[in-house]
């Protein structure tokens, strides 16, 4: 059985087994740092950054390195997603040579278990490589790199490694079966649960939810005011990312029946009614651009507090801030994967009908733009609609009414990650080119 | 007349709107060979799916060596065809990232068989059916007679007692139907084997025992 699985996760080749083996290993990574971070005693013995050392702002810092390992997460989905198409032929095709419903499950988890696992285990080495690079250097020592982001004084324990390594893979998994949780598999073919409702905004709901823990947490005092009101506002944060990512399919669907009832051109219709059709693949890849614009634009709200701070000690507030926006280029080159996989999957799942587009006449150009519709349609709305928020409840929150330069900063903000968000799609639809190309061979109409 | 197999009653399926099958009652004796014909669209691949407990009917029974089948829960059944039936279908049936030689050891494996005796029972049925050649191509490289030889060989490997084929030769010209069905049917007759086979073909239909004519989802 493990064999068989362990062949049909390789029979299509190594770019799906190396990209979940890649994703899982940035997460265990990750949460292996977080670990560390925690282990660190009240008082460090080795030069780091301000913002770990100080045992007040180093929760919020093992709290975003944790936060940074929802991109990949996301990109996952996506993955495991990648060719359903293909996995739900295979899978109705086992179950006709006799195997039964659990056998094809288990076959389906072990085919996602072998390269999650074989990741989570790279993640250790990840997190070697991420220490030697970036590790804090003891007290005395002569420092031999300039950024310490991660403790090297202390390490995860044995079991807290085995724990993350065992956890990531069970979340692979679970992120696995998550993925195909609405098909039945019979041995006649694949039947769809009743088709998904049209999506609602209940991320809302988790907005208002943050907006209500956030201000609580400004108000509360007593002895442990700050440890109250640090849980509050990480509190605050999670449930504002996960309403931001919880709005993409609305936002999706919504932006796509809006401008598929104005669009003038083939490409922009095509993109427009596909969104309508299936907004949540679409939302799915460009979730993470809402969480990245949202954690954008409280930073430029924070930058705009301590401009208008005026003091000298810039430095020690603004490396944190220089920090946050290489994480967030980092996770977004994670979406742009997410975007280029999404595409890749839409494409395999429309290939007859991009084929017989093709056949009809329609230029391959033409697909191409209107993926950049599909795909940018959703995660500019995604990343202005982060940002503005991010920006806005920072800048009415901790800092306590709008001001000129908080106005100056958000546009800013704004303008800079909606540049960088079109910049991501650009680069997706341009990785997927090939595949575009082949897809809109018409070999594809007498084929399956 | 030999003990009875297969006893359908009033087997009732509908797709839709779509009334596959109106109230089919049958019975099939152990051994029988028995062909299944009619129009197009008149529910000859629906009755033998029911029959091989590949669909639940909506309304009826079906009763296989005397105990129900149609309400055996899906692991049950699915393990039941694994060891008993072989099932050859009209269309997309191999495990596309398989060799021919792994789908036809397949349902051997899932019966944790060692891997080196599946394999040879699977060369042994590939080539009965001519199709040693074609062992480690991919189902993607076969022609669609091709595949039907490799899913009957598949069909056979487990030595069922009953095998099901929906039109077996329906990909395949008149002497590679002509040599197809009769290795079918002489493995068939090594076994004491039942055989439900669905068919298009008068020749083919003339060398069952019996032959059911459906028409518009109720025998004629
Ligand atoms: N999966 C399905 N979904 C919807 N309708 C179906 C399905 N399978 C069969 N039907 C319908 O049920 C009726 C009987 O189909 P069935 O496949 O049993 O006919 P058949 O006698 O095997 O035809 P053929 O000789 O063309 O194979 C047809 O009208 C067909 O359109
Ligand atoms: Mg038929």
């Amino acid at each position: 059985m493990i064999r068989l699985a362990w062949r049909l996760a390789f029979a299509r080749g190594w770019a799906r087994p190396a990209l979940l083996a890649a994703c899982t290993a940035v997460v265990s990574g990750l949460l292996l740092v977080t670990l560390a971070v925690l282990r660190l005693p009240a008082q460090p013995e080795e030069r780091l950054l301000a913002v770990i050392t100080d045992p007040g702002t180093r929760g919020g810092y093992a709290f975003g390195a944790a936060l940074l390992i929802i991109p990949p997460l996301l990109l996952l989905h996506q993955v495991v997603r990648l060719g359903t198409s293909a996995r739900e032929r295979r899978l109705a095709a086992l179950r006709l040579a006799g195997a039964t419903p659990a056998e094809v499950r288990r076959i389906g988890a072990i085919e996602v278990g072998i390269p999650v696992f074989a990741g989570s285990i790279l993640g250790l080495g990840l997190y070697r490589l991420l220490r030697l690079c970036f590790g804090g250097t003891r007290f005395g020592e002569y420092p031999s790199h300039a950024v310490h982001l991660i403790p090297t004084t202390v390490a995860p324990a044995w079991w807290e490694t085995l724990l993350v390594i065992l956890g990531v893979t069970l979340l692979g998994v679970a992120v696995g079966a998550l993925a195909s949780r609405r098909v039945i598999v019979t041995p006649l073919g694949v039947t769809r649960r009743a088709a998904a409702p049209a999506p609602r905004p209940w991320g809302a709901l988790a907005l208002a939810l943050a907006v209500v823990s956030g201000l609580a947490a400004m108000r509360v005092d007593g002895p442990q005011a700050h440890t109250l009101g640090m849980a509050g506002a990480l509190v605050a944060i999670a449930l504002a990312l996960l309403g931001v990512m919880a709005l993409a399919p609305w936002l999706a669907f919504t932006a796509g029946r809006i401008v598929a009832r104005r669009a003038r051109t083939g490409p922009v219709l095509l993109a427009a009614s596909r969104l309508v059709a299936e907004p949540r693949p679409a939302a799915r890849a460009a979730a993470a651009v809402g969480g990245i614009g949202l954690v954008a634009g409280g930073a430029s709200a924070f930058v705009a507090d301590v401009m208008a701070m005026q003091n000298d000690d810039d430095g020690y507030y603004l490396a944190p801030v220089a920090l946050v926006a290489v994480c967030l280029l980092g996770a977004l080159v994670v979406v742009v994967g997410s975007l280029a996989v999404h595409s890749v999957e839409s494409l395999l799942d429309h290939r007859r009908s991009v084929a017989s587009l093709t056949a009809l006449g329609v230029p391959v150009d033409t697909l191409i733009t209107a993926q950049r519709w599909e795909t940018g349609l959703v995660a500019l709305p995604m990343a202005l609609i982060g940002t503005l928020l991010g920006s806005v409840v920072y800048g009415l929150g901790p800092v306590g009414g709008p001001s000129f330069v908080w106005f100056a900063c958000t546009i800013v903000g704004l303008t800079l990650v909606a540049a960088l968000c079109w910049v991501a799609v650009l680069a997706a639809v341009r990785v997927v080119r090939p595949w575009t190309v082949r897809a809109a061979d018409p070999a594809h109409l007498r084929t399956e | 007349m030999s003990e009875i197999q297969f006893e359908a009653r009033g087997v009732r399926k509908a797709y839709g709107r779509t009334e596959a099958l109106r109230g089919v009652s049958l019975t099939i004796g152990a051994g029988e060979v028995v062909a299944i014909s009619g129009p197009s669209g008149s529910g000859k691949s629906t009755l033998l799916l029911a029959l091989a407990g590949l669909i639940r009917p909506e309304a009826g029974e079906i009763a296989y060596d005397g105990a129900r089948l149609d309400d055996l829960g899906e692991a049950h059944r699915t393990r039941l065809r694994r060891r008993q039936f072989g099932v050859v279908l009209q269309f997309g049936q191999l495990v596309p990232e398989l060799t021919a030689a792994q789908n036809v050891a397949l349902p051997l494996l899932l019966e944790r068989h060692d891997r080196a005796a599946a394999r040879r029972l699977a060369l042994g049925q590939l080539e009965r059916f001519g199709a040693l050649d074609l062992a480690d191509a991919l189902p993607g490289e076969l022609s669609g007679g091709e595949a039907q030889r490799v899913a009957a060989a598949r069909a056979l490997v487990t030595g069922p007692r009953v095998i099901f084929a929906d039109e077996p030769t329906g990909a395949l010209d008149t002497v590679g139907g002509e040599h197809l069905l009769k290795t079918l049917l002489g493995a068939a007759r090594d076994n004491d084997a039942t055989v439900v086979m669905v068919t298009h073909d008068n020749r083919v239909a003339a060398r069952a025992d019996r032959e059911i004519f459906l028409r518009d989802g109720v025998i004629a």
